[in-house]
């Protein structure tokens, strides 16, 4: 016997919202210094480059890796 | 068989189907759940959103019940003027059987929030969180479990910080899916509390002993603790929130027990 609630999956399925910045697939990245090249390395500021004084992100915070 | 007790079985029995129907219109709704869950690629929002139309056909079932005792049964009880009212006796299990399937209902939404979040879970831990690598140098590099947000992570081979950026399903997890798989383990805890409150309840004002109402205490932050902390070990920066959870349900309880102990309204 089939489900009596089919209907109401595939109703639910049919009427849904298409959302906008879905992000079907992770990513992993390195942010590289525009003025020396260099990565960002651990155990520093991530808003600034700890090489030559770059300025990544213009906010007056200190933003640390999640694991050093 | 005398009439009276003809129409009494007769009753007895419609309401155990009634009850079957329910249990078993449930049973079906989770079954359609479930496969929903893996049919739309882990779409928890969709599913839940079917659930939401399962309950109102579900709960289409409990009207029927009043309407057949107040259209048909009722008036069959009455003709038959019995001089022990034996009617308004029946008539009660009306009421008991829907308070039992609006409990059913409750205790069965709890659970299935559960158990589709740890499908949920299990699944977009297995495909969301394995093979990335450190962009400069390629070496493997291990993404945080428990924090569901873009993390900074560090290669251990070249020290570069990665920015890892989660896919959405991943990122949901840190929403309602923990505190569902959180709640759903926690139910035992949960049950004690209510368990002891439905003492208290059932007690007249004066009984409220400082006794019964400290063992409601404990079952309370006993709980409430437990679900807080277990959170923790699934969502690492709820941490920084336990303090300030805590507080807020002490206060939560003051509240509440001045308004069930003492009568007091809009005192913390």
């Amino acid at each position: 016997m089939s489900n009596p609630f089919k209907k109401i999956t595939k109703n639910a399925e049919t009427s849904k919202k298409k959302w906008d910045g879905i992000r079907t697939e992770a990513t992993s990245s390195t942010k590289t210094c525009k003025g020396c090249g260099a990565p960002r390395p651990k155990k520093t500021n991530l808003t600034t480059c700890n090489y030559c004084g770059f300025t990544f992100m213009d906010i007056d915070v200190e933003i640390k890796a999640d694991e050093d | 068989m005398e009439a009276k007790e003809q129409l009494i079985q007769r009753w007895d029995s419609f309401l155990l189907k009634m009850k079957q129907r329910y249990l078993e219109s449930l049973d079906q709704a989770k079954e359609a759940c479930l496969s929903q869950l893996e049919e739309t690629d882990y779409d928890y929002y969709t599913v839940m959103r079917s659930w939401g139309g399962m309950v109102a056909q579900v709960q289409l079932l409990i009207p029927k019940i009043d309407e057949t005792w107040e259209e048909k049964v009722e008036p069959q009880m009455e003709a038959l003027n019995s001089s022990d009212y034996f009617y308004l006796d029946e008539g009660k299990k009306t009421s008991e059987l829907t308070d039992e399937l609006h409990m059913i209902m409750m205790r069965f939404h709890k659970t299935l929030e559960g158990e589709l979040s740890q499908k949920y879970y299990n699944h977009v831990m297995e495909v969301s969180t394995k093979n990335f690598n450190c962009s400069q140098c390629s070496a493997p590099i291990t993404i945080q479990k428990n924090v569901f947000r873009a993390q900074y992570l560090t290669c251990q081979s070249c020290n570069s910080v990665n920015t890892f950026e989660p896919d959405t399903k991943f990122m949901q997890i840190g929403g309602t899916i923990i505190d569902n798989i959180v709640a759903l383990k926690c139910v035992p805890l949960k049950d004690e509390m209510e368990k002891i409150y439905d003492e208290i309840h059932q007690l007249r004002r004066e009984n409220h002993t400082d006794e019964v109402w400290a063992a409601y205490k404990t079952a309370y932050f006993m709980y409430w603790e437990t679900f807080f902390k277990e959170r923790i070990l699934l969502k690492s920066d709820t941490e920084e929130r336990y303090e300030a959870d805590m507080e807020r349900k002490k206060v939560e309880f003051v509240e509440f027990e001045n308004t069930q102990r003492h009568n007091k309204y809009g005192e913390a």
